[in-house]
C-alpha cells in the first residue's frame, strides 16, 4: 500500500508533468515515476518477530535495517533521476519555441519545479528510512 | 507496469529463495521484490508519436532509448541486490541447523538459487532493453522525414 505522502507527491508530479506553464512542443516521454518502485520498504518486510529464532538474532535485525535502508536509498535515487530526466525533455521542448522571449518563458519555473519535488522526494526518504530503524528497533525488542 | 516475463521472475525467485533454506529457523525478512519497481520501462514511456512535431524528434527518440536502458539498468540491479540480500539471510538461516550434512546441502541450494535468479535477472535486462530499442525505432519511423 502507499503512503499518502507518496500518493500526494504523485499528484503533484503529474501536476506538474501537465502545467499550463510548458509550452514547448512536446512532453518528456517519461512521466511515470513508479518505474523505479516503493520506497516504503519497512512496510514490505516481514513481521519484526521473524527472526525472533535465530541465535543472532540482534545482529540479523541490524543487518535487516541496514539493508532497508539500502534500498530506501536506492529507490529514492531513481526517483529523483527520473524527475531529473523528464526536466532535461521539458528544457529541450521550451528551446524549441519560436522567439527568444518564448524560449525564456518556457523555462521559467521548471528549475524550481524540479528543486521542490527533489525536495518531497527526501522528504519521504527521511521518512522511509525511519521507518527502517523503527523496524529495526521492534525486531531487536523482540529478540530473546 | 511490470511486464508478465518479470513478474514470473519475480514470483518463481520468491519461491526459491523461501523454499532454499529450510535446515534453519527463520525467513529472510525481505520476500517482496516488487519494491525495486518495474523492469518493463518500455511500458511505462509516452506514445511513440510524442515527438513528432519536433525537427530534432529523431535525437530526442535516440536519448529516450538511453535513458530508459538507464533505468532499467538501475532496477535490474536493485533486483539483484534484493536477492543478493535474501540469499544472505537464508545462507544465515542454513547455517542454524544442526545437521552438517544439511547445512552444506542448505548452502549449495541456496547459492544455485541466487544464481539462477542472477541469471534470470539477465535476461529480463536484455529483454527489457529490446523493449526500449523497438520503442525508439518505432519513435523514430513515425518522425517526419529530414
Amino acid at each position: 500500500m502507499k503512503s499518502l505522502a507518496f500518493v500526494s507527491l504523485l499528484v503533484v508530479s503529474s501536476l506538474w508533468v501537465a502545467g499550463p506553464a510548458r509550452a514547448g512542443t512536446f512532453f518528456p516521454p517519461f512521466s511515470d515515476v513508479s518505474v523505479c518502485g516503493d520506497e516504503t520498504v519497512a512496510a514490505h518486510m516481514a513481521d519484526p518477530n521473524s527472526l525472533v529464532n535465530a541465535t543472532r538474532c540482534d545482529a540479523l535485525c541490524k543487518k535487516a535495517a541496514g539493508a532497508c535502508k539500502k534500498f530506501v536509498n536506492r529507490i529514492v535515487a531513481c526517483k529523483i533521476q527520473h524527475f531529473v530526466t523528464a526536466t532535461a525533455f521539458f528544457v529541450e521542448s521550451c528551446k524549441e519555441e519560436a522567439t527568444p522571449e518564448l524560449v525564456a518563458s518556457c523555462k521559467v519555473g521548471i528549475k524550481q519545479d524540479l528543486a521542490d519535488i527533489e525536495d518531497v522526494l527526501k522528504g519521504q526518504r527521511d521518512t522511509q528510512l525511519l521507518q527502517c530503524e523503527v523496524w529495526g528497533v521492534d525486531c531487536q525488542v523482540a529478540c530473546p | 507496469m511490470i511486464s508478465l516475463r518479470w513478474l514470473s521472475l519475480v514470483f518463481a525467485s520468491s519461491l526459491l529463495l523461501t523454499t532454499s533454506g529450510r535446515a534453519g529457523t527463520f525467513d529472510s525478512p525481505f520476500a517482496d521484490s516488487t519494491i525495486c519497481g518495474a523492469g518493463d520501462v518500455a511500458g511505462s514511456l509516452a506514445t511513440v508519436d510524442a515527438f513528432v512535431l519536433s525537427p530534432h524528434c529523431a535525437t530526442l527518440c535516440k536519448k529516450t532509448e538511453s535513458d530508459c536502458k538507464a533505468f532499467v539498468r538501475k532496477i535490474a540491479a536493485c533486483y539483484v541486490s534484493f536477492f543478493g540480500t535474501a540469499a544472505q539471510f537464508a545462507l544465515r538461516n542454513c547455517a542454524e541447523g544442526s545437521d552438517p550434512v544439511t547445512v552444506k546441502a542448505c548452502k549449495l541450494s541456496t547459492a544455485a538459487t541466487l544464481r539462477g535468479i542472477k541469471e534470470g535477472i539477465a535476461l529480463e535486462r536484455g529483454g527489457a532493453f529490446a523493449d526500449c530499442e523497438a520503442w525508439s525505432a518505432a519513435c523514430q519511423a513515425v518522425c517526419a522525414a529530414p
